[in-house]
């Protein structure tokens, strides 16, 4: 890297979390295709999908089995060949009793990248219905349905694009190899989303300087470039946040119960982009995606193309798992979901498969809290979870929401660094979903 | 707490991974930070002072033990929290203080100040404070007029370090008052008459004060220990001895009839309890504010509140008693003092709403 280089950060709080990112030099192959996968309906933030076939039915990978419902949905797609042997209600990690379609795999393989269609004369419209039709999402995480994104409401004038390849998390990789293994379709992307927003001037490509081979890699394909520059960013766990990296390159701040969108701007993982050029160029639908399979005693780390339904425990036969482990996270450590059950599938947010070890492994102490501060320190909201964490364990909603309650990004990094082992981030949560509730109530 | 940890604190929420930070490692942390003001205080005031921490701790760690087992939180001794009240407490008293000063006026730090509202982090008042203000008001004679000079002044004449740790405390001694007492009486004068008033034995201790106050040395080698640990933030000792620096020099020539702008700033801040207030108590983290600004707001006002008590009140000393008024307003500091919240600055709303 460049000593001279200017490096991007956010003005305020941030934790340095050890990075473990033991799996950077690996690359991304394809995961065994699993014997049965099972795909639910809910993988995107809104409405599920709702069915569209029924158990006997054949499929073939990459058609469709959900549709979109309203305005904020995705649709889901087959990811493998198959017979549909069952349609059951379970749980995923985010949402209770959703419809799962379980696909026996057989028949045979679709060559997706074999044929390229041409999209350079296609409309701003075309385009977005293109990445509507594949199902797309924001892969960091959010799942956000990336055809509403791409289309701002009307007034609002997107002039900077972000891509977000700062992969703060611990643990993970996959963004890291995308920066690297995928570089010439993610800059077809930026041409493609610049197609669909003609008024982008500026797009900024952050990336945390613990990539370094990344940054290089960037600046030396940009070189002679200036509507495409490279964002070294510091290290700084949760500079990944939207928020937080748009306060780092643009320096703007995007408004309390606003969107990006508001201040001109518009960040997209560098997944994402990928899946974006995929869903475009290929016409191929989000079926698989990349993930970090990782963890201090797993016998094969490394970062996988996962067809989307693919039980982990599918995953776990493959690659290993070690033999005592406090936890497995799905996404990284510092946001992700514990999971409590091996049937769980792969799905479109799942950017890593993660086991903790004990020593690693947070446990809440019912310890008060010695007001020493440094949740306040490392909030980079400037809130003061200590205060929101205490009103909500006593119900009192109103008051936190009116310090700032839902502006909690929950990155966790005041969880993170407290003395006392306080669960803030949980109390938070819990606080914002006892305020809702009670709304709900009062409105009925 | 707990009423809905149970549900938040489940497992299954993130963040999994968590730093090596922890209660016992600050509060450990600040007890060694305390170890060379004691050793300051030994050196100073002799097998006295030693005495005095002795009992202090005992005092302090069975007052603990029972509290805990009565209120149901446990053992707590070992947190650490208890070892520093009492290394407090016990700086806070003259080498010459009897031993039921120490054994209940600790035991009112611990079991009344600490544990009232339930133990460490839920009390309103630093303990140390709260107990050095208790044995003030109720063994006031004790406390105000037994100052003895420092073993250093008897060694110098020839007796070994037994011995002048005896001659210190006898009564006929306890002659020479503190510093800032003789200031109050005598001004400047009395200060140069009794040749206390020389910067470099102020700042290494040896004169007559509180066995673990006196060393500005030896304190702001803890200070900056703790500093470099990442355990306190400069904000309220910088600002508050700061503060008393510059009121002092305002102010302070004025009831000397030396007018204004002439008092002696460095003599105010290496005297009396302030750099172990400032560096030790008043930035005590259950018992501050939560935010900078409000930090920075409660440093000022104790400053200020200090240097109106030693300079027109009716004590010598105000440090203990601008702490525990300082305390008891931190809840009303921490609900006015916020940190500014992103995404709220009145540009960046007021963008949002033309758009
Ligand atoms: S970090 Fe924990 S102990 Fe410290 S003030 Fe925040 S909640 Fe309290
Ligand atoms: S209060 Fe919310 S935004 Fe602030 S550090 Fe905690 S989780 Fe992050």
């Amino acid at each position: 890297m460049d000593k001279k280089q200017k490096i991007f950060t956010f003005k305020r709080g941030g934790v340095h979390p050890h990075e473990n990112k033991l799996t950077a030099a690996q690359p991304i192959v394809n995961a065994d295709v699993p014997p049965l996968v099972r795909i639910p309906m809910a993988q995107h933030l809104g409405a599920p999908a709702k069915v569209l076939v029924s158990v006997g039915d054949e499929v073939k990978e990459g058609q469709r089995i959900g549709e979109a419902t309203g305005m904020i949905s995705a649709h889901i797609h087959a990811s493998v060949s198959g017979v549909v042997t069952a349609i059951e209600k379970a749980n995923t990690l985010t949402a209770k009793q959703i419809d799962f379609v379980v696909i026996k795999t057989g028949g045979s393989f679709h060559n997706w990248v074999g044929e390229k269609f041409p999209w350079e004369n296609l409309s701003s419209q075309q385009l977005v219905s293109l990445v509507q039709e594949a199902g797309v999402v924001g892969l960091g995480g959010a799942t956000f349905p990336t055809h509403v994104k791409l289309s701002p409401p009307p007034g609002k004038v997107v002039e900077t694009l972000i891509l977000n390849g700062a992969e703060c998390e611990p643990y993970l990789t996959i963004d890291h190899r995308m920066l690297l293994e995928k570089s010439q379709e993610i800059l077809t992307a930026i041409e493609i989303v610049r197609r669909i927003l003609p008024t982008i001037k500026k797009v900024y490509i952050g990336i945390e300087i613990n990539k370094e081979d990344a940054i290089d890699h960037w600046t030396a394909l940009l070189a002679g470039r200036s509507d495409i520059t490279v964002a070294p960013l510091k290290t700084r766990y949760p500079q990944g946040g939207e928020k937080q990296l748009i306060q780092a390159i643009t320096g703007k701040e995007v408004p309390t119960k606003g969107l990006p969108a508001d201040i001109g701007v518009l960040v997209e993982n560098v997944s994402t982009m990928n899946a974006i050029y995929e869903a475009v160029v290929h016409h191929k639908p989000l079926i698989e995606r990349g993930l970090t399979y990782t963890g201090k005693g797993v016998a094969k780390p490394g970062n996988y193309k996962v067809r989307i339904g693919t039980p982990i425990s599918h995953l776990i036969e493959s690659y290993g798992k070690p033999e005592k482990f406090a936890a497995m996270i799905s996404g990284g450590p510092m946001m992700g979901l514990e999971i409590p059950d091996e049937n769980i599938p792969v799905v479109k947010s799942t950017s890593g498969i993660v086991f903790l070890s004990p020593q690693e492994d947070y446990k809440v102490e019912d310890r008060p809290c010695i007001r020493c501060a440094k949740c306040l320190a490392v909030c980079p909201i400037g809130l003061m979870p200590t205060e929101l964490a205490k009103l909500a364990d006593n119900f009192l909603v109103e008051e936190a929401a009116g310090i700032g309650l839902f502006d909690c990004i929950e990155c966790g990094a005041c969880a993170y660094i407290c003395p006392s082992k306080i669960p803030l981030v949980g109390l938070i949560r819990y606080g914002k979903e006892f305020y809702k509730r009670k709304q709900a109530q009062a409105k009925k | 707490m707990a009423k809905a940890k149970g549900k938040a604190g489940a497992g299954l929420f993130s963040p999994h991974i968590h730093s090596p930070f922890s209660v016992e490692k600050v509060m450990w942390d600040v007890v060694i930070a305390l170890i060379p003001a004691g050793i300051a205080g030994v050196y100073f005031f002799g097998a006295n002072a030693l005495r005095i921490i002795a009992i202090s701790l005992v005092t302090g760690l069975l007052t603990e033990l029972v509290m805990g087992i009565l209120s149901k939180r446990g053992i707590t001794i070992f947190d650490g929290s208890v070892v520093i009240t009492s290394l407090l407490f016990a700086y806070n008293l003259p080498p010459a203080a009897p031993w039921y000063v120490i054994v209940f006026g600790n035991m009112f730090a611990v079991a009344i100040v600490k544990w009232a509202f339930g133990g460490l982090g839920y009390n309103f008042m630093n303990p140390a404070i709260g107990g050095r203000l208790f044995v003030m008001i109720a063994w006031s004679g004790v406390m105000s007029g037994r100052w003895s000079p420092t073993i250093r002044s008897f060694m110098e004449k020839g007796m070994d370090f037994w011995q002048a740790s005896q001659a210190i405390v006898s009564p006929e001694m306890m002659t020479s008052a503190s510093a800032l007492t003789v200031l109050k009486i005598d001004g400047y004068a009395g200060l140069y008459k009794q040749g206390l008033f020389d910067y470099w034995n102020l700042f290494i201790g040896n004169v007559p004060g509180c066995i673990g106050e006196t060393s500005v040395l030896a304190i702001l080698i803890g200070f900056v220990y703790l500093l470099v640990r990442r355990v306190i933030t400069w904000e309220v000792p910088v600002i508050y001895v700061g503060t008393v620096a510059f009121l002092s020099w305002i102010f302070g020539g004025l009831s000397h009839g030396t007018g204004w702008f002439t008092g002696d700033a460095l003599f105010h801040i290496l005297s009396g309890g302030l750099m172990l207030g400032a560096c030790f108590m008043a930035n005590d983290s259950v018992t501050s504010p939560l935010s900078f600004s409000g930090n920075v707001f409660y440093a000022l006002m104790l400053g200020f509140l200090t240097t109106m008590i030693r300079l027109f009140g009716g004590y010598p000393e105000g440090v203990a008693f601008s702490i525990a008024v300082m305390n008891i307003f931190v809840p009303l500091i921490d609900r006015y003092f916020r940190p500014s919240l992103y995404g709220y600055r009145r540009a960046v709303l007021k963008k949002a709403r033309e758009s």
